[in-house]
């Protein structure tokens, strides 16, 4: 296996934990609602996880416990900003120093506890395909789930009333209130769902890819997540695109490290971020953005 | 005639249980306030299956509020709302919706970045959870083969002109199939053309037993439509539920202004102004693209203290003509020069410092920045023509109240946002800003849009006085009347040329719509 076999292996690896909160948080912004707590939700969903996996002894349990915990404070964040009209980054950034907080508080106890990590899977036939197999079809239960994710996004979006509903209500909600539906609840039940996928991508990282629980472990996850959603100009395709180019990046710098090869680390740390800053150059360019026209807007009382 | 027509709420009251089988709505004793201000104060009317009841009043009267109030998107303080007899609670738009109540909005409602097709699908529930596209799309022909409305189901709803939009806003609520339906100001956005058209369909759905009211500021649309009116003024009820024969035109607007309301037309007409051209277009040429058919070759001169109606209909060339005289676009070829400047070598900030001036034909998607303030507007509008780099909210807001006293427009508190005023009150900003000072050359597209009866003539007066200080003014409409009465001299516009220049006081609308239709040649 050469390194760069390894390092796309683990792209898809450590690109779903960015591909799961990533995906959560178009739902949420689809909507209209932007949620900069999504590293706290992948936060507490990877503690929330791991805790329910030391004390049940299944990891796969353990997944239940990651949606619960990052759906808990999505439910906080959708209750500030839609219900209370906070401003949605004030209450965003809230959430993740309060998961922050709660995390290291709560998750000492933790951090010397072993766990049996997701068992890695491989897809009968199609890991045998040379290249490909290995890189897309060996992995844990969760990198399937969020293949599944991806193609159901795509389909509820473009075909069903329930996607034109999300769309509708990121853009104009006051319409939508006019033609009888509720846009606030929209708004919740995205965030909060949005949130939960951002607790499997915590839950992918404790009790997946890292096996381990420790301080903060989601090291900006969430928020490169945050980026790949624009970065993606709010298509779930290229959002997969985007989180998987992402992980790659993060693997690379890893096996460029265990190969010897001296890269300044904190170089290597940064590329996730210059990767974003020329992503949001490319997007601006092309004029027109695709956002959601009410993203980040209050709703009004008339709706 | 209107002090009798004072309502007596006793027999108003006896009338309502008398036939309550018969109307289909009951609006009674509805009170609203927002703050301090009373928006409806004991507003009640009914409404018959079959019939078209026209609210009217001024701009700031209270007559969205009561339609909203009707639609559940705004709660009334008091009073009750009976619906086929028996009393309802519209606390939402969903059960306003399945009572069978439809509604197009002032500011339309629609969501530009989807299709025409996902628009009507999200506000009918048709095509079921999973969207069958097609099956859609068919309904969305179906009506509008039936109602001669055409759309194309597949446009993105933000490429399409605000006609179109009012289209499509029809489509949606014909289709979602209403037994009462609600016109907010429907024609105000309407070339005449469309307005006749607006007026086959509703007479279509009169005769299918549905209930109409409609909201306009145009005492000709009301004698054409309306079988019976009510009129508010300042919350007030002034009239209620009055068959349109029994009242004078001159009584009728009595009622809604408290006063009588002379027309203002423009006296001396075709002679004061000088001899000198000070606004010249030569040649103008743009490439017609979207909507419209771009101009080929237009030439004129307007004279200091001389105002030169634009006749034509909608999309031959008028929004083109605007763009470029205020230097909103370039021409591909031509020229303009303001008092001997050439105006087409820079940007619109250029043509403002040369003393251009503009009034926009579509002040939501031209004009209106959402979420900014009225004064903040002004500040926006003092910007373009100032070399300063400071935007000071404050002189603005200052100057803005000197301006507003001395034009004589009733504006909205300065601190509102602009986006959430009615269409009347945005367009009262927006003639204040292009009125306050003196210019070299105006151009006005459709100045009365939105307006109510006093306001409107308020704005023609302006037009005069600009006239009078020796400004050159460029006046584009489609309602020939007020050109006739207005201009010195009148173009007509067709197929993106200049089919015939007259003389406002030797002509009429029969040449003028001769004109406006004559095919290119
Ligand atoms: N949501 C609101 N909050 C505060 N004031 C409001 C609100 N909606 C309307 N008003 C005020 O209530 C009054 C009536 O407004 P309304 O929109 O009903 O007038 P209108 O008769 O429809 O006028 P127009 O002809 O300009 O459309 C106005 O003074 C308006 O500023
Ligand atoms: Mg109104």
């Amino acid at each position: 296996m050469n390194g760069i076999e390894q390092s796309l292996i683990g792209g898809v690896e450590g690109g779903t934990a960015i591909l799961l909160p990533s995906l959560g948080e178009l739902i949420g912004e689809l909507s209209g609602v932007i949620n900069l707590g999504t590293e706290g939700c992948m936060l507490a969903g990877a503690l929330g996880a791991y805790a329910v996996a030391v004390t049940t002894g299944s990891a796969l349990l353990g997944i239940l416990g990651g949606i619960a915990a990052g759906a808990f404070f999505g439910l906080i964040h959708s209750y500030l900003s839609v219900y209370r009209k906070a401003d949605q980054l004030a209450s965003g950034l809230v959430v993740w120093f309060l998961a922050l907080g709660l995390t290291s508080v709560f998750g000492t106890g933790y951090v010397n506890d072993s766990i049996t990590p997701l068992t890695i899977i491989s897809i009968p036939g199609l890991s045998k395909i040379p290249w490909i197999g290995p890189i897309l079809f060996k992995h844990d239960i969760l990198v399937y789930l969020s293949y599944a994710l991806v193609v159901a996004l795509v389909v509820i979006l473009k075909k069903t009333r329930l996607g034109l509903l999300l769309r509708a209500t990121g853009e104009r909600p006051e319409v939508v209130g006019v033609a009888g539906n509720r846009p606030a609840l929209v708004q919740l039940i995205a965030v909060t769902l949005g949130a939960g996928l951002a607790g499997i991508g915590g839950a992918q990282l404790s009790v997946g890819y890292v096996g381990n629980w420790f301080n903060d472990m989601t090291s900006g996850y969430g928020f490169i997540a945050v980026a790949v959603v624009l970065f993606a100009s709010w298509k779930p395709a290229r959002v997969m695109v985007g989180a998987y180019l992402f992980g790659v990046v993060l693997a690379a710098s890893s096996v460029l490290q265990a190969h010897g090869i001296a890269v300044n680390q904190y170089l290597l740390d940064s590329l996730p971020y210059l990767a974003t800053l020329i992503a949001l150059i490319a997007v601006s360019k092309k004029g027109g953005s695709n956002a959601p026209e009410a993203l980040t807007r209050a709703l009004t009382d008339t709706t | 005639m209107v002090d009798s027509a004072e309502i007596d709420l006793t027999r108003l009251e006896q009338d309502a249980k008398l036939d309550s089988t018969k109307n289909l709505l009951e609006v009674f004793k509805i009170c609203k306030t927002f703050g301090t201000l009373r928006a409806n104060h004991d507003v009640s009317f009914t409404l018959k299956a079959g019939e078209v009841h026209a609210l009217l009043g001024e701009n700031g009267a209270g007559k969205s509020t009561l339609m909203k109030i009707l639609y559940g998107i705004q709660k009334a303080d008091s009073g009750s709302i009976t619906f086929m007899g028996k009393v309802v609670n519209i606390d939402s738009p969903a059960i306003a919706r399945n009572l069978g109540l439809g509604m197009v909005f002032q500011d339309l409602r629609l969501i530009p970045a989807l299709t025409v097709w996902e628009n009507v699908a999200l506000h009918t529930k048709l095509g079921g959870k999973i969207l069958r596209k097609n099956n859609i799309c068919e309904l969305i022909d179906q009506a509008s083969q039936r109602y001669g409305l055409a759309v194309d189901p597949n446009a993105k709803v933000g490429d399409l002109s605000i006609g179109e939009w009012q289209r499509v806003e029809l489509i949606k609520v014909l289709l979602a199939g209403a037994k009462v339906l609600i016109l907010d100001e429907p024609t105000s956005v309407l070339a005449p053309q469309e307005v006749d058209a607006l007026f086959d369909i509703i007479r279509r759905l009169k005769n299918d037993g549905v209930g109409i009211v409609i909201i306009t500021h145009k005492l000709r649309e009301v004698r054409a439509i309306a079988d019976r009116v009510s009129v508010l003024r300042g919350g007030k009820q002034i009239l209620c539920d009055l068959p349109a024969q029994d009242i004078t035109n001159d009584d009728l607007v009595k009622a809604m202004v408290g006063e009588f309301v002379n027309p203002i037309t423009n006296s001396d007409r075709g002679s004061g102004s000088s001899s000198q051209s000070t606004l010249v277009a030569l040649d103008l040429t743009l490439r017609a693209h979207g909507e419209g058919t771009g101009l080929k070759g237009v030439d004129f001169d307007v004279k200091s203290g001389e105002i030169l109606g634009i006749a034509g209909i909608a999309g031959n060339g008028q929004r083109e003509l605007a763009d470029l005289l205020t230097g909103a676009r370039m021409a591909d070829r031509g020229d303009i020069e303001l008092k001997g400047q050439r105006l087409t070598v820079a940007g619109p900030k250029h043509y403002r410092m040369a003393g251009m001036l503009g009034v926009v034909a579509d002040p939501i998607r031209e004009f209106v920045v959402p979420g900014l303030t009225v004064a903040e507007h002004a500040a926006l509008w003092l910007a373009t023509s100032s070399k300063k780099l400071r935007f000071d909210i404050g002189s603005a807001t200052k100057w803005l109240h000197q301006v507003a006293d001395r034009i004589g427009l009733p504006l909205a508190p300065s601190s509102k946002r602009l986006d959430q005023l009615s269409g009347g009150n945005i367009q009262r900003v927006i003639l204040t800003l292009a009125f306050a000072d003196p210019s070299q050359g105006l151009v006005v597209s459709y100045p009365t849009r939105g307006l109510d009866v006093r306001t409107a003539e308020m704005t023609h007066g302006l037009l005069i006085d600009a006239r009078k200080q020796g400004t050159a003014v460029v006046l584009i409409s489609e309602d020939i009347d007020e050109l006739l009465s207005l201009s010195d001299r009148i173009a007509v516009i067709s197929h993106g040329r200049i089919s015939g220049l007259l003389e406002a006081k030797n002509t009429d609308r029969l040449e003028i719509g001769r004109l406006m239709t004559q095919e290119a040649s």
